[in-house]
């Protein structure tokens, strides 16, 4: 099923990607931070459910974020606040420590609004955007997004053929299954080259960039996108506001300086308007299933009045 | 079939690239070889300092770290023999050394007044860099200079700067001058004055408490702030006779008031490195065995503030030093990196080194969260040991008892401290 968000206008969906990652990479405030891996967090469960989202972080983010957090302090020695000495004369510091953990959530919540992305903006509608402005960089970018995904789906019917023909890679000896193995990755290496060369050929063919060709799609940019986009544009830009205006400057290098962990007015302005922003894609869902409740409840009603639409024919 | 005709083709593969490297080694010994006979002159005890001056770098390999002396003498058209004289055992990363010098001893009225109308000047222009150890100059002079006592001083920043004492021996109709240099590039001036200990006799005695002062700012002429001058010129003024052999460098005694005090200590030592006191300066590192100087100083940055970054600003002391000149001791072996990093653990001042395989030393990154590039692009520290900027790392110089270790922030690549080796 898709998600209300993804039947919005490629451009909203583009424009909020980039907005939202943007300030995730950019902005190394805590609480900024906190606050778009839990934007993230609450997008990925709706997406992919709650089993992968866990699964994703248990695996993944929490052992990713600890090697981070660690390695940045044995690397990097600036800090006012020395905790100890390494073994080569070097000081652990307490703000190298912090800026570490503040990169591995950075870098945590990235890859969730990356995975995100994936799903909503599919290669058609990258396409659809870019194709006018940049035919051949928008293909090869589209091409190289869908890469991985479809090297999967197709290692996974290449080894499905081959065990068909006994050449599993679960039977046999070690060496065996070893072959087999090498076998697939052949064909799979084989059919992408090929793949990749067809593609460019079939879409030469079809006239790909060229002068005066059109291409179909289904998007429209009707009075629903208006609105959405006026509420993305207005939250980002209060956002940005506060930025600029410095409300939660943040530095970690010499000394811990992180503006707006004791609310201000300014700091809580930022704070609403990027969570405003970043459970933009959540909330549009939700509100659209409570309605759909709604209706349904109406029709309910309607049923109990023993008028049933489907059943005029009868 | 076709694997059989992949392997072959592999198997092809894997002899051309063999054979390209070592076509390519081999290319490398024959330069290298090469470079070994062309060399060509290997270095004798004595040397005569070719036409052009250029000692290189393969000569200097020859010899370098050997326990021996190699000497180099030179002859101008106006009688004036010269003679380096390097102590190969501290050569530790050779490099093209111009040790030709064209003197002149006209034209000086402006120095000479500059240092407070100094009897003697003597103008050497050099055409090298930087010194790959500190080596000793024997100027000899075909007439008699009336000085008994001599420095030698640089121009910089308009200013004249001490590099260090010059030995003055007269003769009937010569005059040796022997200093030591530390630097090879542009136009330095052996500045040449009577001391009072010829003039005045008793009087120096009485004197030599004032005279403490005075000679502890000579010490001082690396920095560049604009302070601490009136106890100076209180001196030039009761020291009227001493002036000529003692103030060339008091005129850019500049350092900061602090740095003075802390100096106090160290007078003594200044003063017994007088002419004719150089019995008592042994005696002196004698028995202050195994101690050295250090200091961190960032002073440069006071003058390009524009450029600091704004988070670091806090970390500049008002007076640009971070560790005052301080004696600490050490143990045998140690280098100047570590003698630096245990200074600053002891002090809580925070402090980044990393080794660098590529100079098989330790580079300092940033002391008390100065970092490198944080004062514009030609940025980061520096040390020298005794006036000399060492042309190798800090973890490879060890230290000698009495060595004056002066850590320092450069914002130009070493010319604003006094190291003109980068241009």
């Amino acid at each position: 099923m898709k998600d209300t968000f993804s039947t919005y206008h490629p451009l909203l969906n583009m424009l909020y990607f980039v907005g939202v990652i943007g300030v995730t990479v950019f902005v190394v405030h805590p609480v900024i931070l906190a606050i778009s891996l839990f934007g993230g967090i609450a997008y990925s469960v709706l997406l992919k459910g709650w089993k992968k989202t866990v699964k994703f972080n248990l695996i993944f983010s929490i052992p990713m974020m600890l090697i981070v957090a660690l390695m940045n302090p044995m690397f990097n020695h600036y800090g006012v606040t020395i905790i100890g000495y390494l073994h080569n004369g070097n000081p652990f510091t307490l703000e190298s420590c912090v800026y570490g953990l503040v990169m591995a959530m950075m870098l945590v919540c990235t890859m969730i609004w990356f995975s995100c992305y994936t799903i909503v903006m599919t290669s058609d509608k990258f396409i659809y955007l870019f194709g006018k402005i940049i035919p051949a960089l928008s293909l090869v970018l589209s091409m190289c997004l869908r890469f991985v995904p479809k090297f999967i789906r197709e290692a996974g019917v290449i080894s499905d053929g081959q065990k068909c023909i006994g050449r599993s890679t679960e039977n046999g000896s070690l060496v065996k299954r070893a072959k087999h193995g090498i076998t697939i990755f052949s064909i799979l290496v084989t059919w992408a080259l090929e793949n990749a060369i067809e593609t460019s050929d079939s879409m030469k063919c079809r006239g790909y960039g060229e002068k005066g060709r059109t291409a179909f799609s289904l998007y429209r940019f009707d009075k629903r996108d208006i609105l959405c986009l006026l509420f993305m544009g207005a939250s980002f830009a209060l956002t940005l506001f506060g930025f600029s205006k410095g409300y939660t400057f943040c530095q970690y290098n010499p000394k811990i300086i992180v503006k707006g962990i004791p609310l201000t007015a300014g700091s809580l302005l930022v704070y609403l308007a990027f969570l405003l922003f970043s459970v933009l894609p959540v909330v549009l869902e939700l509100w659209d299933r409570y309605q759909w409740k709604q209706r349904r409840k109406q029709v309910e009603k309607a049923e109990q009045a023993n008028y049933r639409l489907w059943e005029v024919q009868d | 079939m076709k694997t059989k005709k992949n392997i072959k083709s592999i198997a092809a593969l894997f002899l051309c690239v063999i054979l390209m490297l070592t076509a390519g080694c081999a290319k490398g010994t024959e330069k290298e070889q090469a470079a070994g006979t062309t060399s060509g002159k290997a270095l004798a005890e004595m040397n005569d300092i070719p036409a052009d001056g250029i000692i290189t770098k393969e000569q200097f390999q020859s010899v370098a770290g050997k326990e021996q002396k190699v000497q180099f003498k030179g002859r101008t058209e106006d009688g004036i023999t010269y003679v380096w004289t390097y102590d190969c055992a501290k050569i530790q990363n050779p490099e093209d050394q111009n040790l030709k010098i064209d003197f002149t001893q006209e034209n000086l009225e402006e120095i000479k007044k500059q240092a407070n109308d100094a009897n003697d000047a003597l103008q050497m222009t050099m055409h090298g860099k930087g010194v790959i150890c500190v080596p000793t100059l024997e100027v000899t002079l075909p007439q008699s200079w009336e000085s008994n006592a001599a420095y030698l001083v640089k121009e910089q920043d308009g200013k004249l700067a001490k590099m260090s004492d010059v030995t003055v021996t007269n003769d009937k109709e010569s005059t040796t001058l022997v200093m030591t240099v530390t630097s090879l590039d542009g136009d330095c001036y052996v500045i040449g004055g009577v001391t009072e200990e010829q003039n005045k006799g008793a009087d120096a005695a009485n004197q030599s408490s004032k005279k403490k002062d005075g000679k502890e700012q000579n010490q001082e002429t690396q920095e560049e702030s604009e302070n601490g001058t009136d106890s100076a010129d209180a001196d030039v003024s009761e020291n009227a006779a001493d002036e000529n052999g003692e103030n060339p460098a008091e005129e850019n005694n500049n350092a900061g008031q602090d740095a003075e005090n802390d100096k106090k200590e160290n007078g003594q030592k200044a003063d017994a490195k007088d002419p004719g006191g150089d019995a008592a300066d042994q005696e002196d590192t004698a028995s202050a065995s195994n101690t050295c100087t250090i200091s961190i100083s960032c002073a440069t940055i006071l003058d390009n503030m524009d450029h600091l970054k704004s988070s670091k600003a806090e970390f500049v002391p008002s007076d640009g030093w971070i560790l005052a000149p301080t004696e600490v001791e050490f143990t045998e072996g140690e280098s100047v990196h570590d003698v630096l990093q245990r200074v600053c653990k002891e002090a809580g001042i925070q402090m980044e080194s990393s080794f660098t395989p590529a100079y098989n030393s330790a580079y300092v990154e940033g002391i008390n969260n100065l970092y490198e590039f944080d004062c514009g692009e030609l940025s980061g520290w520096m040390f020298s040991v005794n006036g000399w900027y060492p042309n190798y790392g800090c973890s490879k110089y060890t230290v000698n008892a009495g060595d004056e270790i002066c850590w320092v922030y450069t914002c130009d690549l070493g010319k604003d401290v006094g190291d003109n080796s980068m241009y």
